[in-house]
């Protein structure tokens, strides 16, 4: 919401899945590092934000990079990216999510629960409902949570290999509990995303979009406490 | 958060949540038809809302922020109920329901559709069109309440600062900006004084009326006999300025529109008014949904009210669904099951167009929305009620490129077909106006019929819209093979229950709450006014209904505290001391001009 926008790249990404399945618990790692084992719904924060850094080297290196990408294309400082987090809010509980949920998602990441079965056959409503209400470029990443309960595990990763292929999604498996994986989850969506911009327009100035928006906070002083605003 | 009232979210028991989940469900089952989950048994909630257009939805967030519990439902796929931000599809659904298949009340009539897709690829989701559209002043109670509940993060908002006024067949643009004022070779010196007599006046924080002044003497007359403006002004000052759309407004109530403006300017910057992007009212009312959802109220679209038990409290839902009222229903009054008594209808009519052409000739550069205002007898129609146009292009994010949305309204009365008679006139108003600028060839012309502005690009007017000089009015132009083409055309007449024509009625709202005879508080359509101005009143209003008090609306401790905006008196005597500063130097007028118009360059979020 501040000027800082325009010097680094940054990406809008939605959460979406059943309920129950660990949604907010993953966004609550990344960005605060932090786990509550009795969150039973979304509450509060419904819009976070946090920013990874990539090397240099994390991009050149990358196996979405298919060379066109070279050492020039890139300071050598890396590229700072920052997401904006849209967590539901509990409105996808009866299917009520608002067309402003979707727009302009860079990326969404669908949770699934690797311990319940139906979870996996609920993601693909949602990933119906992305194809249909989001734009179609926007990177879907189903997402199986609860990694700390592989006993328990009802889904195996060969069954949503299979069907991520047919879709052409990425997949990925986490634990919110313990942390496994939930960075690189980001970190690979912030790869993704930032090779697609410099791919399509050499350009990562993400924010052209907002160059003729009026923040209407702009009369108070305070725009310092942007990270993790509660909204 | 630990401050926070626990939400119903919170207070739910975790056993309603697990007992929803079905047990097993068969492979790819959910994907053609998903099945949405049912309410909780036995739910009980303080308030339930039915339709989720802007009022309702604000009210949801405030109660619910309050600590009140809320379920919220819409029997449309869709946020925004009859204010919603529709597709292309969404419209014809709209129209089919209205029209045909819609029970309970009909809040439409006089539909019209016309949808060419046969000559032009329509994709659907490339269009947001507002079934009651409308624009935010800087200085306007929504404003302040989109700040305090901190809604504007879901939002984006750009600048609108074209208003043009229709008169003598052309679009003229008003310079109501004090520095243009005087810039403008349009207006002779006397005519500026005069003018910056009533803006000094008008822009004062109380407005004093003069003691002499008749009783009930109209706001036409007052400029007349006080200000000596004469008509041309007059016009553009109420109607353009003023946004008003009653010419038997009162007074006091004109001059308050006018003001709004006023003050409005070099808020944001240097312009009068903003919009939302992808939508106006739809877009707003699924921000504060939003906010509501994150205080826990609960929302099912797809759903509506089949019937109240005002005596057990009990309502049932179309799902099938039993939920315990503890408190109150509050609906729209297209989505209520009972009408009020002693309930009239009085009418809107709109028409709204999407049309072939980017309509860029009618923005300021940078942006792409305008306002057009044909003034009463501006048309051929002799139309006694002004008809107000909002256009808007491709970078609002409601069209594609090289398309715009052409939005026209009249309160005059649909008998006799005067209001569709205006609404045409003004439309057929509109394509000659911008075919003519459009295609109109500057090499035709001696220097001496141009003025050149700025980059030395020559405009017929400083106003960035052209207003043909008397020499060229008569002119034909060549390229009359040059038209409009519609790519949708929907015209209807919506109803309200509040008398739009009575001029006591302030913003197309007055002060009483209906009910049902079941004790249902029914919310006002929306109403003419195309300003969001009277929203925030109207759910403070039933928010007192049902709270007591209002002095807790949006009352909120977020957890990391912004700084609210203050909009302090300052600005009044900042402005006042602006205008006093101009009059001062009036023969000096370019470089005061220049200098102003860097102090007040917009400031855009970069």
């Amino acid at each position: 919401m501040n000027r800082q926008r325009s010097k680094q790249s940054q990406f809008k990404i939605v959460l979406l899945g059943e309920s129950a399945v660990g949604k907010s618990s993953v966004v609550q790692r990344f960005v605060k590092n932090s786990f509550d084992e009795y969150r039973e719904s979304t509450i509060g924060a419904a819009f976070l934000t946090q920013s990874i850094h990539l090397s240099k080297n994390d991009i050149l290196s990358s196996g979405d990079n298919d060379n066109s990408i070279t050492t020039d294309t890139i300071d050598d400082d890396g590229i700072t990216v920052k997401f904006e987090i849209w967590d539901t809010a509990g409105q996808e509980r009866y299917r009520s999510l608002a067309s402003m949920y979707y727009r302009n998602a860079n990326a969404a990441i669908i949770v699934y629960d690797i311990t319940q079965l139906e979870s996996l056959d609920k993601a693909k409503y949602w990933i119906k409902e992305l194809q249909r209400q989001a734009n179609k470029d926007t990177i879907i990443i189903l997402t199986g949570n609860k990694l700390d309960l592989n006993d328990e595990r009802k889904i195996s990763i060969d069954d949503v290999n299979e069907f991520t292929s047919i879709y052409n999604l990425l997949n990925f498996e986490v634990s919110a509990k313990t942390g496994e994986n939930v960075n690189q989850l980001f970190k690979d969506i912030a790869i993704k995303l930032v090779i697609k911009n410099l791919k399509s327009n050499n350009n990562l100035n993400t924010t052209n979009k907002h160059s003729n928006t009026i923040n209407l906070n702009q009369n108070t002083n305070n725009t310092t406490n942007d990270q993790n605003c509660a909204c | 958060m630990s401050d926070r009232r626990p939400s119903i979210v919170e207070r739910r028991p975790s056993s309603a949540l697990s007992s929803r989940r079905p047990s097993i469900i068969p492979q790819l089952e959910g994907i053609e038809k998903p099945n949405t989950p049912n309410l909780p048994e036995n739910m009980n909630v303080d308030v339930l809302i039915c339709g989720t257009g802007l009022i309702n939805s604000i009210l949801a967030a405030a109660l619910s922020w309050q600590g009140t519990s809320v379920l919220h439902i819409d029997s449309n796929p869709y946020y925004g109920d009859d204010s919603a931000t529709l597709t292309i599809e969404q419209i014809k659904n709209w129209f089919i329901g209205s029209k045909f298949n819609k029970t309970g009340f009909k809040n439409y009539k006089n539909i019209h559709l016309y949808i060419n897709d046969n000559d032009f690829n329509i994709v659907s989701k490339d269009y947001g069109i507002d079934l009651s559209p409308k624009i935010l002043f800087p200085r306007s109670s929504l404003l302040d309440l989109l700040i305090k509940s901190r809604v504007y993060h879901y939002l984006e908002f750009q600048s609108l600062s074209n208003f043009h006024t229709f008169e003598n067949n052309n679009l003229g643009k008003l310079n109501a900006n004090k520095e243009d004022i005087f810039t403008s070779n349009e207006i002779d010196l006397n005519s500026k004084r005069k003018l910056m007599k009533f803006l000094k006046f008008i822009s004062s924080p109380v407005i004093e009326l003069p003691d002499n002044l008749p009783k009930d003497i109209s706001i036409q007359n007052f400029l007349k006999k006080n200000f000596k403006l004469d008509d041309k002004l007059i016009n553009e000052i109420i109607f353009t300025l003023g946004l008003i759309n009653n010419p038997k407004i009162q007074l006091i109530d004109a001059l308050n529109k006018i003001k709004r403006y006023i003050l409005s300017f070099n808020i944001y910057g240097n312009f009068p008014t903003l919009y939302s992007k992808f939508g106006g009212p739809g877009e707003i009312s699924q921000g504060f949904c939003r906010s509501a959802a994150v205080a826990g109220t609960i929302y099912k679209l797809n759903t509506k009210l089949k019937s109240y038990d005002f005596e057990n409290k009990t309502a049932i839902l179309n799902d099938g669904s039993n939920i315990k009222i503890n408190e109150r229903i509050i609906s729209s009054l297209n989505q209520s099951i009972n009408k009020p008594e002693n309930c009239k209808f009085y009418e809107i009519s709109r028409i709204i167009a999407i049309v072939d052409k980017s309509c860029n000739e009618w923005f300021q550069d940078g942006e792409s929305s305008s306002i057009i205002i044909f003034p009463p007898n501006s048309l051929n129609s002799q139309n006694e009620y002004p008809v107000q146009c909002l256009i808007m292009g491709s970078e609002t994010g409601c069209c594609p490129k090289g398309r715009s949305i052409w939005y026209l309204h009249t309160i005059a009365p649909t008998i006799n077909d005067i209001a569709i008679n205006d609404l045409n006139s003004a439309l057929l108003k509109l394509e000659e106006n911008y075919i003519r600028e459009s295609t109109f060839n500057f090499n035709e012309f001696n220097d001496d019929d141009l003025n050149y502005y700025n980059n030395n690009k020559p405009i017929l007017t400083e106003s960035g819209s052209m207003k043909l000089s008397k020499s060229l009015l008569d002119f034909k132009f060549k390229f009359s093979n040059e038209r409009i083409n519609y790519l949708m055309k929907l015209s209807f007449t919506q109803l309200t229950n509040i008398d739009q024509l009575n001029p006591e009625n302030i913003n197309g709202y007055n002060k009483e709450i209906l009910k049902t005879d079941n004790n249902i508080i029914i919310v006002n359509m929306p109403s003419s006014e195309l300003s969001y101005d009277g929203i925030v009143e109207e759910a403070k209003k039933i928010y007192k209904e049902i709270v007591g008090d209002d002095s807790d609306f949006f009352n909120v401790d977020f957890e990391d505290e912004e700084e609210e905006i203050e909009i302090s008196n300052e600005l009044d005597a900042e402005i006042k001391a602006e205008v006093e500063e101009i009059i001062n130097v009036d023969n000096n007028q370019t470089t005061q001009s220049n200098q102003q118009s860097e102090e007040f360059e917009m400031e855009l979020e970069s």
